[in-house]
């Protein structure tokens, strides 16, 4: 069998602990003084910051030519450290690392973009920056252009763009990137839900083409559509490495979803789920939005429990909440039960756009919250009764309406 | 199947080269960084391309009337116009690049915490970017030769030489500002300080002739005045001290080398720092 294209060997990260500083950068003047007017506490201030967090530990990791490898966990477990220690972005403490091809990372969406510079301009910057040489942007450049789908504004300064298209322009660039091992952070957490379908869909073809792709993402589904194998961080250490079904449900039953949690102790959420929709749970503004949320019980009897579930979308704004009446009786969870809530809400007509959400269950103690779970997108343009489309929504929901003129006078 | 080449990541590299072989693989991104300078900063300003003779132009005037007319500075029979102006050429290139170099690192920030190319392009770019500004102000000052019926000497071939040295030494110096930066923020403050300084200690706007017997020896530490001298020697004709010119050099290349070599060490911290 062929050697490895990427070998990770007991990679480490540590950061220094700083005491007082909110950065890690210096005054100079603040450093001089310091150290003439407390010559010995500054002295041992510097031994102090000697103390150190550990990012990133023991991290071992083979991948084979080709193959697409998941890395979730919570925010700050590290999987951005990770994604910069192999992009060469920051150094290991610890370890090392084999490369055997040509890397090319995406860590942001439209780094090094200048708003001042037409799109086509961008074009070569960006890619010159993300490592594509002249002629290969040269010999892109109209397939870029075309999968960008700004065609007409190739000439406008990208800081008339709208968000919209100046993600479609940077994630165009990155897609016709060709190295031999893609590494990708969470870029398909912007634009919209139509465009990211067709990203995920550029990412599915450059693995089967035989490249290596790592990406990360909070998203379990797309996550499940592209990887593998997946690994899963946790406090900066692996935690699990394994086929990609496997490591998302443990992740989603350690009540994970997308992010903390903040208590949980006895219930354990399995699993939420849209019910039956596409893999990118899609469903249009006018559906019904139809939630199905199973947790199983620990080894306690728990009573008259509550469950409150908030949807949230992408600016973080509460949209929608259900949740049981306070003085209601609530229910029971016994050991080894498995509990399953289904959720309607009726047509809600809510803006285009990614939407998590939280789930609560408890009663005066609260003995699970999760958070930033991947509820739905909602795609499709706006849709009025009175069928009037909008490309652009600026509001939360965007419920029917009719708009009629009188002349008073 | 062709053995590919295989990169290692390790916490420290046990060698520490300078870094040039990299560089040079990485042109066509020094280029489109340079180019992405100049476009900018002629988009963003109405006078565009006037900016460069401007700048020099304008402080020639100021100090033709001060020093000039007013003090009136021996100029080893030079008008005092193209006396200084041909200093001054240099000189703003100096001050423009050290001092938008030193931020350089700062400014970009998003570029040094998400994608990997040798940093030293940062920098350079701006140092290579200043140079079209220079050689737009160099044109006006050939057009003042014929103004001031100065006549060309032989050594005019050289001309592309004190360029060439007072590049490289912005170049050392921005390399090793940009890097400390990175780590304390308040040097920018000092910076425009210190080429001010540079700006009297150096016979830009004055004549060598005129400066204090005492502090002579300066000469010899300070690289900015050979490459001076070497300058109006090229372009007007006086008398060249070949010695301080050789002292120049040397430091020029010092300072280059101790400025790539001190950027090469905290290059793989910035991410972390800034």
């Amino acid at each position: 069998m062929a050697e490895p294209i990427l070998e990770i060997k007991g990679i480490g990260k540590s950061y220094r602990l700083l005491h007082g500083h909110a950065h890690e950068y210096k005054r100079l003047s603040e450093s001089m003084v310091s150290l003439f007017t407390h010559p010995v506490q500054t002295i041992k201030e510097v031994r102090k910051t000697k103390e150190r967090f550990w990012a990133l530990r023991d991290i071992n990791l083979s991948i084979n030519k080709g193959e697409a490898v998941g890395i979730i966990g919570a925010n700050g477990a590290g999987k951005s450290t990770l994604l910069k220690i192999l992009s060469q972005v920051t150094r290991p403490t610890e370890g090392e690392v084999l490369i055997r091809g040509k890397v090319g990372s995406l860590l942001e969406v439209g780094t090094g973009f200048h708003p001042e510079l037409t799109g086509k301009e961008n074009i070569y910057l960006n890619g010159s920056i993300l490592g594509m040489k002249r002629a290969e942007i040269e010999s892109k450049f109209d397939d870029i252009v075309k999968f960008s789908e700004v065609e007409k504004f190739l000439d406008t300064p990208v800081k008339r763009y709208s968000s919209g298209m100046y993600v479609r322009l940077a994630f165009a660039i990155a897609a016709h990137l060709e190295p031999e091992i893609l590494i990708v952070d969470e870029v398909l957490a912007v634009g919209d839900a139509q465009f990211q379908k067709k990203c995920l869909g550029k990412m599915k073809d450059v693995s089967e083409e035989g490249r290596t792709v790592l990406y990360v993402s909070h998203n379990m589904k797309t996550v499940e559509a592209l990887c593998d194998r997946t690994v899963l961080l946790s406090q900066g250490k692996m935690a699990m490495v394994g086929p990609t079904s496997e490591v998302t449900q443990h992740y989603l039953g350690m009540g994970g979803g997308q992010g903390e949690i903040f208590r949980i102790s006895k219930p354990v959420l399995k699993w939420v789920g849209l019910i039956n929709r596409g893999e990118l749970n899609e469903i249009n503004p006018e559906d019904d939005l139809e939630f199905v949320i199973e947790m199983e019980t620990g080894t306690e009897d728990l009573h008259h429990l509550q469950i409150d579930i908030y949807l949230y979308n992408e600016k973080d704004i509460m949209v929608l909440e259900a949740r049981e009446k306070y003085l209601d009786e609530g229910f029971d969870l016994r050991p080894g039960e498995r509990i399953r809530f289904h959720v309607k809400f009726k047509s809600p007509k809510l803006a285009p756009g990614r939407y998590h959400m939280s789930v609560k269950v408890g009663r005066f103690i609260t003995y699970l919250w999760v958070e930033r779970v991947d509820a739905c997108n909602v795609i499709g343009k706006a849709y009025f009764g009175n069928a009037i489309f909008f490309e652009n929504v600026q509001s939360t929901v965007i419920p029917e309406y009719t708009m009629d003129v009188e002349r008073v006078k | 199947m062709a053995e590919t080449k295989v990169k290692v990541i390790r916490p420290r590299s046990s060698r520490l080269d300078l870094g040039l072989g990299e560089i040079w693989e990485y042109r066509e991104l020094l280029f489109f960084l340079v180019w992405k300078d100049i476009k900018i900063r002629y988009k963003q300003s109405v006078v565009g391309a006037a900016w460069a003779v401007i700048q020099p132009l304008f402080t020639m005037m100021i100090f033709t009337f001060l020093l000039g007319n007013l003090v009136k500075v021996p100029t080893d029979g030079i008008p005092y116009p193209i006396f200084s102006y041909t200093g001054l050429v240099l000189w703003t290139y100096f001050a423009n690049v050290v001092n938008q170099g030193s931020h350089s690192l700062i400014g970009n920030a998003s570029l040094v915490t998400k994608v990997y190319f040798p940093r030293a392009l940062i920098p350079l770019a701006t140092c290579v970017a200043g140079l079209l500004d220079l050689g737009i102000a160099s044109i006006i000052l050939v057009g003042m030769m014929f103004y001031f019926h100065v006549s060309l000497t032989i050594m005019i071939v050289l001309f592309i030489v004190p360029v060439i040295m007072i590049f490289i030494l912005a170049t050392g110096l921005t390399f090793w500002l940009s890097a400390v930066n990175v780590r304390y923020r308040d040097v920018v403050f000092l910076v425009p300080f210190f080429i001010q300084l540079l700006l009297f200690a150096t016979p830009v706007l004055y004549a060598t002739s005129t400066f204090p017997e005492s502090l002579t020896w300066t000469f010899y530490i300070n690289p900015l005045v050979g490459i001076m001298t070497l300058q109006r020697g090229i372009w007007l004709g006086t008398a060249v001290d070949w010695t301080i010119v050789g002292c120049s050099v040397l430091i020029t290349a010092v300072v280059f080398i101790v400025g790539l070599y001190y950027f090469r060490v905290y290059e793989r911290d910035f991410a972390d720092v800034i």
